[in-house]
């Protein structure tokens, strides 16, 4: 289930014709309307769009967290549209980091446990584990916090959380899905400052989803969607400040 | 981590968590009490029958339980009872000379069941001293010595020592008498030891009927009552073409038998019921605790979780409280069955007479005892019924598509 190491001439994830269609009784609802996109490692993009414009959609049927009604998702190589869901699961845990909106972290958990949490179902030794969770959360700021559980973390500490359990299993990818949404822009600021630098130094790729013009500004690439078709692709964008 | 997610995730709802395991508890520990009360009262009612027909086990000349003439005697009662004693299962064997007939004085008579026995072979089936109310039990000292029963003796008017004829069937058929002097008188009670019955030795039993050495019944007790069916197989299959009738106490009184399959139907059904309620119980609360988390078991699923290891997760939230409740039932069944122990519970309280089944008097007091197969079984089936409980509630969870759980987050 690991990514293809050797991927000359191919982008990290292809999306090709993607379709997807949510049925609720005799309803027919066109998320997706054909999507074709390529995205390479180490890019730091966006699926920008109003709100039924299908980038939640698409970032999760791109995160093998729902699969395409039609059409095709590679990533690093593996046909990830044709995974069961266990398949779908083992490919997650060891491939792609996730940043959801908020509420992400498991409310029993302490941020350390939560941090170690992928690490744990990846079977990484303990001393291992250590290392790695407390190097991040030192990097983002939550040194002497890692006893903490989330309720007793504000919202930006828990996404700074969030994304260290995103980035303790080394994923190829972190999908971020309006990641900002919940946070002062204080915060979102900061936020994506730490995502920025993680991007840089760690050379891992991000794809957000979100309508918040800082997120936008801040990518690289711009993918703009309407209607659950790609409508406009901005690349090389100077970051915006 | 997955155990310590699910302990801590028991405890996010604290109270909840306290009700059902409390449940479990009160459920698990009055099946214990009751299993305790239940089998103590098989025990004693196992007893009573084994002091009223004789033993586990009897053999008879072939015949003589149908109907009894007296020339029915036991052939090669010495060699039958050499090979009884060879048999591991056999705790005791008392050879006995049993006749229906009456016992006279000058001025009356009265309808009995005599029993010529050796008092030391018999009193591990029976112990007469401990209801003897008056005089001695068969004593060397006296001649002839006869114990009767209180009731039988204030209707004849006897007192310890005066004269009594017992008339009964010889080994011919033919109408015998013998003067026996009554040694001992008994407290009366219906069946076994009591009313209707009157012991006298077994050798003086022998010489007033004209028996020689001959025996009318052996009377085994085995080690284990549940042994009876095929110790008296055993010895049928032995002992076949020899003219003899070998019968279990259930042969014997086969009602008694089937109260006794009753009842433990009945405390089955009670239980099962019971178990039933609290099954419902559980598997709505966790049908609740997983629908309140769908997102959070989104998030596990999306985070690399696969759909079994959640099913596990709440699986193990299951087991953890069921086995909190059952230990807690444990101990409540523990202090139910101590307390009942010391200080018994008479049932009987709210009759004001005997309670008997066919003739044989029960004792109404309840105690307890513990049948550690019966408590395991009992655990086994509680806990696959909770474990049965959580299956659609964690089914459910390993059903739940991240991406549909995890628009809780929108």
């Amino acid at each position: 289930m690991e990514m293809e190491t050797s991927q000359d001439e191919r982008a990290l994830i292809e999306v090709r014709d993607v379709h997807r269609i949510f049925r609720q009784g005799e309803v027919e609802v066109h998320a997706l309307r054909g999507v074709d996109l390529d995205v390479e490692q180490g890019e730091f993009s966006v699926l920008a769009g109003p709100s039924g414009s299908g980038k939640t959609t698409l970032l999760n049927v791109i995160g093998c967290l729902d699969q395409p009604t039609e059409g095709t998702i590679d990533i690093g190589g593996a046909r990830v549209s044709d995974f069961d869901t266990k398949e779908a699961a083992k490919f997650r845990l060891q491939n792609i980091g996730f940043v959801f909106q908020a509420y992400n972290l498991i409310p029993v958990l302490s941020a350390y446990e939560n941090a170690e949490f992928v690490l744990m179902l990846k079977g990484v030794p303990v001393r291992e584990r250590r290392q790695v969770v407390m190097d991040l959360l030192k990097e983002v700021g939550l040194e002497g916090m890692e006893d903490r559980r989330p309720h007793e973390l504000s919202g930006g500490q828990q996404q700074r959380v969030a994304v260290v359990r995103a980035l303790a299993g080394h994923p190829s990818v972190v999908f971020a899905d309006e990641p900002t949404a919940n946070l002062d822009s204080d915060a979102s600021e900061s936020l994506l400052d730490l995502m920025w630098r993680l991007n840089e130094h760690h050379g891992v790729s991000f794809l957000f989803s979100s309508h918040d013009p800082a997120v936008i500004e801040r990518c690289r690439r711009v993918i703009r969607l309407d209607s659950g078709i790609v409508v406009a692709d901005e690349r090389d964008k100077e970051e915006g400040r | 981590m997955l155990t310590r997610l699910a302990w801590r995730n028991l405890w996010r709802n604290r109270s909840r968590t306290l009700i059902v395991t409390s449940a479990i508890s009160f459920s698990f520990g009055l099946m214990l009490f009751m299993f305790g009360l239940v089998h103590d009262a098989m025990e004693k009612m196992g007893d009573n029958v084994v002091e009223a027909v004789g033993g586990h086990v009897l053999i008879h000349g072939e015949g003589y339980w149908e109907l009894p003439t007296g020339g029915q005697t036991v052939e090669r009662s010495t060699e039958l009872r050499e090979h009884l004693e060879s048999m591991p299962q056999v705790e005791a064997v008392s050879s006995r000379v049993l006749a229906v007939g009456l016992l006279g004085t000058a001025a009356n008579s009265e309808a009995v069941l005599v029993q010529g026995i050796d008092p030391e072979d018999d009193r591990a089936f029976i112990d007469l001293s401990k209801r003897l109310i008056e005089g001695e039990l068969l004593s060397d000292d006296r001649r002839r010595p006869i114990v009767v029963a209180a009731a039988e003796a204030e209707r004849l008017g006897l007192e310890i020592g005066d004269r009594v004829v017992v008339t009964a069937s010889d080994v011919e058929g033919d109408v015998t008498r013998g003067l026996f002097f009554v040694d001992g008188i008994l407290e009366s009670t219906p069946g076994e030891a009591g009313e209707g019955r009157a012991y006298a030795t077994l050798e003086d039993m022998q010489e007033t009927l004209g028996y020689g050495s001959g025996v009318t019944q052996i009377g085994i007790r085995l080690v284990d009552d549940d042994t009876r069916e095929a110790v008296a197989q055993q010895l049928r299959e032995h002992w076949e073409g020899e003219g003899l009738e070998v019968m279990t106490w259930s042969d014997a009184v086969p009602e008694f038998e089937a109260l006794i399959e009753m009842r433990q139907g009945i405390i089955w059904v009670y239980l099962m019921i019971l178990v039933f309620i609290v099954v419902l119980g559980i598997t709505n609360t966790f049908m609740m605790a997983v629908m309140e988390r769908i997102r959070e078991l989104g998030l596990l699923s999306a985070l690399g979780l696969e759909p079994r290891r959640i099913g596990a997760l709440v699986m193990l939230e299951t087991v953890m409280v069921a086995a909190m409740g059952m230990g807690g039932g444990l101990l409540l069944g523990l202090t139910g069955h101590a307390w009942i122990s010391r200080h018994g519970y008479n049932l009987g309280a709210t009759i004001d007479h005997e309670f008997d089944v066919s003739g044989i008097s029960m004792d109404m007091v309840a105690h307890s005892q513990i049948h550690w197969p019966m408590w395991a079984i009992g655990a086994a089936v509680v806990f696959v019924f909770i474990c049965l409980a959580a299956l659609y509630p964690a089914y459910r969870a390993t059903q739940q598509a991240p991406s549909e759980a995890m628009r809780f987050y929108e």
